[in-house]
């Protein structure tokens, strides 16, 4: 495969994962935009500002657009109306494919002109066939967009914020997004449709807790904070913190409407990376996987699991194809008792046969048998042996079964849907 | 392709019986066997010193990819086992086997069929045991002997079960009971009931012999004995290969058979290469009871709607006895030392054994307790080394399942049951309970658990001997009546599947027809 794809935005944050991830799938990337972008193979001029030239996507088989005005800077929402439209015919004309990233905020009615223009742009180009994508809120990768900003903000502040009422957000790993937009440039049968492109849907805390645990590695703890109190601090503040920070994107986020991206992701036939790998810095689950075994390990036994315990977890649940780790809300990964508590084969019955929390105990249950340095939980040997050891056994099985019982009602709520 | 005297399709315990007896005859042997593959066993060590010393030993019980992660229910663990795997997989695809209701279906391809895995298990079958094959007992026990010698017994005792088991003077002694085993041997005459208990008879090596070492009690009997005490048929299909009389074609799956028009057969054979041919005076089918019915019920020209298939129904139960609480873990063989037998009014005896849980995965227990996994370790710590297993059989004819050739040329296995079944196992639960109590083990509340019909995998008796056979049944030489030249030599030639092991009795009749075969040379 040699395609030729015409990418504007190509600089920014998505646009970077999607050179990269293009570039190894194939693609010969032709960057549209003011500079030139390193990685694409060449550089056609062209700016939200002016006009497309005639010629802007002639020897293109596909074409991307990703810029957008995300800061107020110096364009305006008719002119990146007026190019994304002219864009949009070239297209139609030549019968190139073309794919416009829209955005969650999309709506007639949307607080922020970015939301509005989006909408706009969406509602000129659907009828030539242009296919429009509308991402959630998009995380993961190199520290850019949004997503850089919330984890700068993460990583300075000492506290994170609860807001009041809590709005939802519905994250997607910026990899995962990048391959719907080059799917989408390939799949003519989805032409003229709007997509929505969006992971499960978080409340915004839970998303910035994620973020303090499985990017950063830091601990913060939480403070609830009134939306009413926070816009009126970022409505005297605004001449600091400039446009980035402003309470028109504070709106944007407590007014976004739900996607219902389910259908679309059955339909591309994309399965999205959990919350805990899109944010792990390889964008892999490895780390999130092996604190998962981690915690399943120390809830069965009690004691910290050897490291080959956890190595082996990974490898026996990458063969089975479980790649990822589950989303264990902190509150179970951090507490072995309420995992354990959970852990009842008997009430567990009808969990999957395999991928679930129950199947996954399993595992671990089954690889903590063959680690000879934890033999001594499941042998008495020698030296424990005995009516008045084994007495002390049934007394802490009995306290420990006691525990779970008053525990397990609460930690099965935690894990719910999980098991 | 020129004719061979005899072709054995299949190389379990009756192939192996079957060939030996026909190259101690001087005759030629070609046997053809499905399975390509072989058995891996554990490292050498006994079971306690690999659970503390050996850090890969999730190879050899989880396997590299996790093999034993995907299980089926209430099998016996043994079917789990990684190294073991090899045995059972592709069966059904192969012979084209469809099992169907909840009849749980295992087959082996590897050469030394299901004795790579079994139980070991032997005895001898009474007058009554044996049916029609009374016909010729005097020639059946001279190759129980045969046969029994030639394996390697052990188990032989002066004790209640000496002349129900009838193998003592073949065997060597018992190998040592554990403690815990021991413990209900000094208590054994306190059951009642009619439970007679005795030393449980193994085809297992005391003493090291012809290339196999004696049993040191590693407690690795269920991962593989890479000592090789325990017996199976792939030691024997060793040493045939090494006799320049006998062709050993791996690889061979059998389809068909056709008569060649001249009083032999063809045998239509499917290998990695290709189909491939072969033809014989005589066929001597060994591949196992499903298999060989399908092969017999494909060539049969009026072959009957439906055949009866009895299996031993079965069930599994613990023993827990209180005054061993706190025993440490201890060097113990790993399968059947006692035996036990009692004889309900109406079903005919009820046979069984006790084991020790020393070898079995506490994972096996953990996963059935009402318990939390975390509670359940330090319960089953405390326990498990204080326990035994049990396991019992019912005769087969109360089992009722039905066997059925498919327009499409697979074998159709639906399960059923005697509506005696039920009441019967109740019955075992009720007297077990009752007697083990007396000799001071508890039979531990909801442990009593009924195994999937077929799950005992001792298949037989569908295509019996009979005195006067009709087309689907076989003389006492094990020949088809509707088939002359082909002789049922396994499991679906016996005439009775009573409730004690059987599988010494099928190698036994291999033998004695192998024997008494007429052969043109």
């Amino acid at each position: 495969m040699n395609r030729v794809l015409g990418l504007t935005g190509a600089s920014g944050y998505i646009g970077q994962a999607v050179l990269r991830i293009a570039v190894t799938s194939g693609w010969t990337i032709v960057a549209i935009g003011r500079r030139p972008v390193e990685g694409a193979a060449a550089w056609r001029q062209a700016d939200l500002n002016s006009n497309p030239s005639d010629d802007l996507i002639d020897g293109l088989d596909a074409v991307l657009h990703l810029a957008a005005n995300t800061d107020n800077g110096n364009t305006s929402p008719a002119s990146e109306l007026a190019f994304a439209t002219a864009l949009a015919t070239r297209c139609a004309a030549k019968g190139t494919p073309l794919v416009f990233v829209s955005s969650q905020a999309s709506a007639a009615d949307a607080p922020s002109d970015y939301g509005r223009t989006k909408f706009a742009i969406e509602r000129a180009i659907t009828p030539s066939g242009a296919v429009s994508v509308r991402p959630g809120l998009v995380i993961g990768g190199r520290e850019g967009g949004l997503f850089g900003l919330l984890v700068t903000l993460v990583r300075k502040s000492p506290l994170l914020p609860v807001l009041l009422p809590r709005p939802s957000v519905q994250p997607i790993h910026v990899d995962d997004l990048a391959k719907i937009l080059l799917l989408a440039c390939t799949r003519r049968d989805l032409a003229g449709r709007i997509l929505c492109a969006a992971g499960e849907s978080v409340s915004f805390d839970t998303l910035l807790a994620a973020i303090a645990r499985h990017r950063l590695r830091l601990r913060r703890r939480r403070l609830p904070v009134p939306l009413v109190l926070l816009r009126t601090v970022l409505l005297v503040l605004r001449p600091i913190l400039g446009p980035r920070l402003s309470p028109s994107r504070l709106d944007s986020l407590t007014r976004l409407r739900p996607l219902d991206a389910h259908s679309d992701l059955v339909e591309l036939g994309v399965v999205l990376r959990p919350l805990s790998s899109a944010l792990d810095r390889r964008g892999r689950g490895t780390r999130a996987m092996l604190l998962e075994a981690y915690a399943l390990a120390r809830a069965l036994t009690g004691r910290t699991p050897p490291a080959s315990l956890m190595r082996r977890y990974m490898r026996l649940l990458h063969t089975a194809g479980q790649r990822d780790a589950l989303p264990l809300p902190a509150a179970l990964l951090d507490r072995p008792a309420w995992l354990a508590s959970i852990d009842m084969p008997a009430k567990n019955k009808h969990a999957p046969l395999t991928g679930g929390l129950a199947w996954r105990m399993g595992v671990v249950a089954r690889l903590a048998e063959t680690e000879p340095t934890l033999a001594d939980l499941f042998l008495v040997t020698q030296d424990r042996s005995g009516m008045l050891a084994a007495s002390k056994d049934i007394a802490k099985a009995s306290l420990c079964e006691l525990h779970s019982r008053c525990i397990g009602p609460l930690a099965r709520r935690l894990a719910k849907g999980l098991l | 392709m020129p004719k061979e005297p005899v072709i054995i399709i299949g190389a379990g315990p009756a192939g192996a019986s079957a060939a030996h007896a026909l190259r101690e005859r001087g005759i030629p042997v070609r046997i053809l066997d499905a399975g390509t593959t072989r058995i891996s066993l554990p490292p050498p060590g006994d079971l306690l010193g690999l659970r503390f010393g050996d850090p890969q030993q999730w190879r050899w019980q989880l396997g590299s990819h996790g093999e034993g992660l995907a299980a089926p229910a209430q099998a016996s663990p043994k079917l789990r086992v990684p190294g073991f795997r090899s045995i059972f997989e592709g069966y059904e695809e192969a012979n084209r086997i469809v099992p169907g209701g909840d009849f749980h279906l295992v087959g082996a391809l590897a050469a030394g069929g299901l004795s790579n895995a079994w139980g070991c298990g032997v005895a001898r079958f009474d007058s009554d045991e044996l049916g029609a094959l009374n016909a010729d007992r005097a020639a059946l026990n001279a190759s129980y002997d045969r046969v029994g010698r030639r394996m390697g017994l052990s188990g032989a005792s002066q004790d209640a079960l000496s002349d129900y088991l009838g193998l003592d003077d073949i065997s060597a002694p018992a190998l040592p009971l554990d403690s815990l085993h021991s413990r209900l041997w000094q208590h054994r005459q306190r059951t009642g009931d009619g439970l007679r208990i005795g030393r449980a008879r193994v085809a297992v090596l005391g003493e090291a012999r012809e290339g196999r070492q004696g049993c040191d009690l590693s407690g690795m009997c269920l991962w593989g004995c890479s000592r090789r005490s325990t017996w199976s048929a792939a030691y024997e299909i060793e040493n045939l290969k090494l006799d320049p009389g006998v062709h050993f074609d791996a690889g061979n799956r059998v389809d068909a058979l056709h008569p060649d028009g001249a009083g032999g057969w063809w045998i239509e054979a499917q290998t990695a290469s290709g189909p491939r041919r072969y033809r014989a005076d005589r066929v001597l089918l060994a591949a196992g009871t499903l298999a060989t019915t399908r092969l017999a019920l494909g060539a049969l020209q009026n072959r009957p709607d439906e055949l009866r298939l009895q299996s031993n129904p079965m069930a599994a139960f613990l023993l827990w006895l209180p005054a061993m609480l706190g025993t440490p873990r201890e060097r113990a063989f790993g399968l059947a030392q006692l035996s036990f037998v009692f004889d309900p009014a109406s079903i005919g005896p009820i046979f069984g054994n006790l084991f020790s849980t020393q070898g079995l995965p506490v994972n096996e227990f953990l996963a059935h307790l009402p318990l939390s996994r975390r509670a359940g370790l330090p319960l089953l710590r405390a326990l498990m080394s204080s326990c035994l297993v049990g396991n019992l059989f019912l005769p087969g004819d109360l089992s009722a399942h039905r066997l059925r050739l498919a327009a499409d040329g697979s074998l159709r296995v639906t399960s059923g049951r005697d509506p005696r079944q039920d009441a019967a196992l109740d019955e075992a639960r009720a007297t077990l309970s009752r007697s083990f109590r007396r000799a001071g083990a508890w039979m531990l509340p909801g442990s009593f658990v009924a195994s999937a019909p077929g799950a005992d995998l001792h298949y037989a008796s569908t295509l019996p001997i009979s005195a006067q056979p009709s087309a689907h049944e076989c003389r006492l030489d094990g020949e088809l009546a509707g088939l002359p030249g082909v002789h049922v030599i396994d499991g679906a030639a016996l005439p009775k599947l009573p409730a004690k092991a059987h599988t010494l009795t099928i190698m036994a009749n291999a033998d004695r027809i192998a024997r008494s075969l007429q052969v043109p040379l």
